[in-house]
């Protein structure tokens, strides 16, 4: 299991476990009228809930005795609040809040191509907006709740993809990055997540049914759904099930298109495959005694490599290539690292996340590949509470720590350019973003956030001149974006309201 | 039209004018019934247990209302509440580990003869429960929330690294837990 189908399996357990629709006991929710009313000594002598419910009820008893419920009350005792102001003279309604006005304070170098897609809840629920880089245009594209759940940007920037339950169900929705034609493209009562779009921007695959990873016949859920990936027109048309079940997961388009790559656990055991995309020629690549996954393409679309477990042919644990035909299955040898450990149990020497003889007594926490594949950037913790960014090359020389101070350093982001590497510092309480090198020279420091400036994947431009992130400077998230080298910081969002996700267009 | 405030005001404090009092009160009390839902839900995934989940919420409403004149923007109750949520949730499930568990030990004890799905939930339950406090609520914020890592950062008052550390770990574990469970033919 891939740490992001695992990641994916805890998601579906916590909605199987806490169902959306699940409501506070009516108890519950009386009993918060008589809350503001106790004092903290009189809180303290009753204790918990239930006496609080039993004031609770003598209240709804005077209020019913006193007059009617207003119709707009929910389960009790509550009126309408219009119009009410709270002590501070702050007014709560969301529904007025102002139209976004964005006041750059500075202008950052103008790219008009550019937009940033991000989430926002300015209409008092989080949907996804869409804004040039220089702030201007913010306009709701998601027309409800809506989430990420892969890139959502089409290849060539025009379109966004995304996931929404507002259906009942999780369904792929494909919207115009100005927000017209919204269209339920997955139309699908079994769910849909892990989206992904066809390099030419075409099609939309997606993963359905209860996410299994073995067995011939595993249970079905109770519509019928088992684990399998579909394909589908950006335009909702000419949906395929592409891989047909009962227990396919983690797919992946070829660079060229033409092809698919996917695990399939309908024999036992997990098998890398790879399908044309019209759903023909399907191949098993791996068909080993073990559990194989984590398929990727070579850039020419003509191999595939696939992490084996210990059981493969050979019993070597590691990775493998192979040809996208069958033919000439190699062994490159144990990956690095392992941020989440798809190794543990399996391979009694190989302990913990990251081969001993790379970083001994040290855990990698999150790793990321530069954009040309010449190194990767680790989070490296001592277990002792200090986090530090490190730099190895691809073949596992020139470990490097680059950051090397009492500060937290933690999540590092690679310049689509491969040239610099942004990261978040913490100390005293504060969370910094910094910028450096990929050698590690030059270290800078773009923003002083008293409370926390964060920086996540996404947040370089496409030209590696600036980057976006969130800050809570002023008391909510807004989106900031600011040069690499420190200057023209600007606020591009600035409104009441949570602002957060910044994700740029892929278009220069 | 019948107002709360004359309900709140019942027992409201004798140092404050009732008008203001009862415009906090009221104040209050909206922000809360429009928040319960899903704060009982956040509180349902963390602990797991319908019965701590309502106590949960009740004692952070209880904790908000005494911390009411701290929250500058009511705009932005739903982050400063769930950072009182959280807390609270966090110190109950520490309460109530009296000992560190074995996580092998709660995977077994999930396996009976339930059969696919269920116990497929059942394991991952387990296995969740086991961890230590901090990592269940990391966990229960990334997965049943789906925060990012700095809103999560921002909910806990810890800095970013430092949640990506406790997601680390927890994943890890969690994974080892699976592990043990799939080579015992009990999850698939």
């Amino acid at each position: 299991m891939t740490g992001r189908e695992f990641e994916e399996r805890l998601r579906l357990w916590y909605r199987a476990e806490v169902r959306d629709s699940e409501m506070a006991p009516l108890g519950l929710r009386n009993s918060l009228a008589a809350i503001p009313g106790a004092t903290p000594t009189l809180l303290r002598r009753l204790g918990g809930r239930r006496v609080m419910t039993m004031l609770a009820a003598a209240a709804v008893v005077i209020a019913l005795l006193s007059g009617p419920l207003s119709p707009n009350r929910v389960g009790g005792l509550l009126p309408p609040f219009a119009g009410v102001s709270t002590g501070a003279g702050a007014s709560p309604n969301t529904n007025s809040l102002p139209a976004p006005t964005p006041s750059p304070s500075a202008s950052p170098s103008p790219a008009p191509a550019s937009k940033i897609a991000f989430f926002s809840d300015r209409d008092g629920k989080t949907e996804i907006y869409v804004m040039n880089a220089d702030g201007s245009g913010q306009t709701n594209v998601s027309h409800g709740p809506g989430d990420f759940n892969g890139s959502p940007w089409s290849p060539d920037g025009s379109r966004i993809a995304f996931t929404s339950d507002r259906d009942g169900n999780l369904n792929v929705y494909v919207v115009n990055a100005d927000g017209s034609g919204l269209t339920n493209v997955s139309n699908n009562p079994c769910g849909a997540f892990m989206l992904a779009w066809s390099p030419d921007g075409s099609r939309v695959a997606f993963s359905s049914g209860p996410l299994r990873f073995k067995g011939s016949n595993p249970t079905p859920t109770a519509g019928g759904c088992v684990s399998t990936i579909y394909v589908v027109n950006a335009d909702g048309t000419g949906r395929i099930n592409l891989t047909n079940g009962p227990a396919d997961a983690e797919h992946g388009w070829s660079p060229d298109g033409s092809r698919f790559a996917f695990t399939s656990g309908a024999n036992g055991k997990r098998e890398v495959y790879v399908v044309n995309a019209d759903g023909s020629g399907r191949i098993n690549l791996s068909n080993s005694p073990g559990d194989d996954f984590g398929p990727a393409w070579s850039p020419d679309s003509s191999r595939v490599s696939f992490v084996s477990q210990c059981k493969v042919v050979g019993g070597k644990l590691g990775r493998y290539v192979v040809n996208a035909d069958g033919s000439g299955l190699t062994y490159l040898g144990l990956p690095p690292y392992d941020p989440i450990g798809f190794f543990v149990g399996c391979a009694p020497t190989y302990d913990g996340p990251i081969a001993p003889e790379v970083l001994p007594g040290l855990s990698v926490i999150y790793a990321s590949s530069a954009p040309d594949g010449t190194r990767d950037a680790l989070q490296v913790g001592n277990g002792r509470g200090n986090l530090e960014i490190y730099v190895v090359n691809a073949d596992r020389s020139g470990v490097t720590n680059l950051t090397n101070n009492p500060a937290e350093d933690s999540i590092p982001v690679w310049s689509p350019d491969s040239s610099r590497i942004a990261w978040n510092r913490s100390s005293n309480g504060s969370t910094e973003i910094w910028v450096m090198n990929a050698e590690g020279s030059g270290q800078a420091r773009l923003s002083i956030g008293p409370d926390g400036d964060a920086l996540r994947d996404g947040g370089w431009s496409p030209d590696s001149s600036r980057i976006a992130f969130v800050s809570r400077r002023d008391g909510n998230g807004e989106i900031y974006l600011v040069n690499a080298d420190g200057s023209g910081l600007t606020n591009l969002t600035d409104n009441p309201g949570e602002d957060s996700g910044p994700v740029w267009s892929p278009v220069r | 039209m019948r107002q709360s405030s004359e309900v709140i005001n019942l027992a409201d404090r004798p140092s404050v004018v009732a008008g203001e009092a009862s415009a906090r009160a009221a104040a209050f009390t909206r922000l809360a019934d429009q928040h319960l839902d899903k704060a009982y839900r956040l509180a349902r995934a963390i602990l797991r247990d319908s019965v701590e989940a309502q106590d949960a919420t009740h004692d952070a409403f209880v904790q908000a209302w005494r911390k009411w004149d701290s929250l500058r923007d009511p705009a932005r109750f739903e982050p400063w509440f769930d950072r009182i949520l959280v807390n609270t949730c966090r110190n109950r499930l520490h309460a109530n580990r009296s000992q560190a568990t074995d996580i092998s030990a709660e995977v077994a004890l999930s396996t009976g003869d339930h059969a696919g799905r269920t116990e497929d939930h059942a394991v991952l339950g387990a296995a969740i429960a086991a961890l230590s406090s901090d990592h269940q609520v990391v966990v229960a914020l990334r997965f049943y929330r789906d925060l990012t890592i700095d809103d999560i950062a921002t909910r806990l008052g810890i800095p970013p690294g430092t949640v990506q550390s406790r997601l680390h770990y927890a994943l890890k574990r969690l994974h080892e837990a699976i592990d043990v469970a799939a080579s015992k033919g009990t999850l698939r």
